[in-house]
């Protein structure tokens, strides 16, 4: 094709475009029809996902933490916890949120003594007590009358996870029963060493 | 500039007055590209009218310049033109359709290019539609299709020389 063809062409093709422009009727329809949209229709939707999705997590959440470990939610109840206690929250609110859960999960293990295998209980009963580890070590990097209130709450908390544990002996299977005894002991063995070591900071803190 | 930054920013805010302005300015150019893609001056006005509308709802996600603004709002009717055509397997039957154009506003030679046209490559047939119908840049052409200048430039060449091969065929079937 040479130039004088080219530029012919594109000529027509540049009259033949001026020649096209929408009536004043077809104009109007479209802008009727463009701008009877609803106004954010974009933004309204994303906030209607938004809000759906934190209605279901929270739906699911509160599910989660009603489920006893072995109904179907329970995994999202240990992943809740889990991700509550990767957050970076102040330490002293992390000690206190690991007794929390400590706590729960031993007293779980005595809820379902009497009906689960051993390998489950016993797999609650280590995950709370990882957790009081855990919540004495978090306790280590505090202040010392802030140390001493933690390690005050987490001896009381054990103190009750042990009270739960023997109230359910008499109703656990055997093989729990033994469980149930064996962690009982080392909890209230745990909550005495914590006490006399609070007991010791706050003599401590007296005498500085 | 088509679209000036501080317009298309209100635009993106939601200022509907800003949507409007830009609207009037470009809904010919889009029109017209849709008008060369469409079987009647009513379907332009479809596609054209729903490229707007897109438009509108993605326009807070639109990153570009104001310069930039046309080519992005081209990209949507290609998009809606593409759709449109899959969505009612037209296309096959837009390139043989004899006819197409309405009669009362088409002239003669509008018909002829119009058919030619709808004989080409859909890449080719928007390239030369969005330079020498529509009159945007290379750059604008480029940004309308996600393509190079040269690229844009290389399809201009081969659309033309394609176009030039149909019209040859035309002229011998035609009476103009």
């Amino acid at each position: 094709m040479n130039d004088d063809v080219e530029r012919t062409l594109v000529a027509r093709l540049e009259a033949a475009g001026r020649g096209v422009d929408p009536a004043s009727g077809a104009w109007a329809r479209a802008r009727a029809r463009v701008f009877a949209a609803q106004p954010q229709r974009s933004h309204a939707r994303w906030f209607a996902v938004v809000a759906a999705t934190l209605a279901l997590m929270i739906v699911f959440s509160a599910a989660a933490y009603a489920s006893p470990p072995d109904g179907p939610l329970f995994a999202l109840q240990r992943g809740l916890d889990r991700t509550l206690l990767a957050l970076p929250l102040p330490s002293e609110v992390h000690a206190r949120a690991q007794v929390g859960v400590g706590e729960r999960r031993i007293v779980q293990a005595a809820q379902v003594s009497s009906r689960s295998s051993a390998d489950v209980v016993s797999d609650l009963l280590d995950e709370g007590s990882a957790y009081y580890r855990g919540a004495r070590t978090t306790a280590g990097t505090l202040r010392a009358d802030v140390r001493a209130q933690i390690l005050r709450d987490l001896a009381h908390s054990e103190r009750s996870a042990a009270d739960a544990l023997r109230e359910s002996i008499p109703s656990a299977t055997q093989k729990n029963q033994q469980l149930l005894e064996q962690h009982e002991g080392e909890l209230n063995d745990g909550a005495y060493d914590d006490e006399q070591r609070s007991e010791n900071e706050g003599e401590h803190e007296g005498n500085n | 500039v088509p679209a000036d930054a501080v317009r298309l920013d209100a635009a993106r805010r939601g200022d509907r007055t800003a949507f409007a302005s830009i609207y009037e300015e470009l809904y010919p150019k889009v029109y017209r590209f849709a008008y060369f893609h469409s079987h009647s001056a009513a379907d332009a006005e479809d596609a054209a009218a729903e490229a707007f509308l897109r438009a509108l709802e993605h326009i807070r996600g639109f990153r570009g310049t104001a310069e930039q603004f046309p080519g992005w709002i081209m990209r949507i009717a290609r998009n809606v033109i593409i759709d449109r055509a899959r969505s009612t397997r037209r296309t096959a039957q837009m390139v043989a359709d004899p006819v197409g154009p309405d009669p009362a506003t088409d002239a003669d030679d509008r018909v002829v290019l119009r058919q030619a046209l709808g004989r080409l490559r859909e890449e080719q047939r928007s390239v030369l539609v969005l330079r020498f119908m529509v009159g945007l840049s290379a750059r604008e052409v480029g940004a309308a299709m996600a393509k190079t200048e040269g690229a844009v430039e290389q399809l201009q060449h081969r659309g033309l020389a394609s176009l030039a091969r149909e019209l040859g065929e035309t002229r011998e079937g035609t009476t103009r």
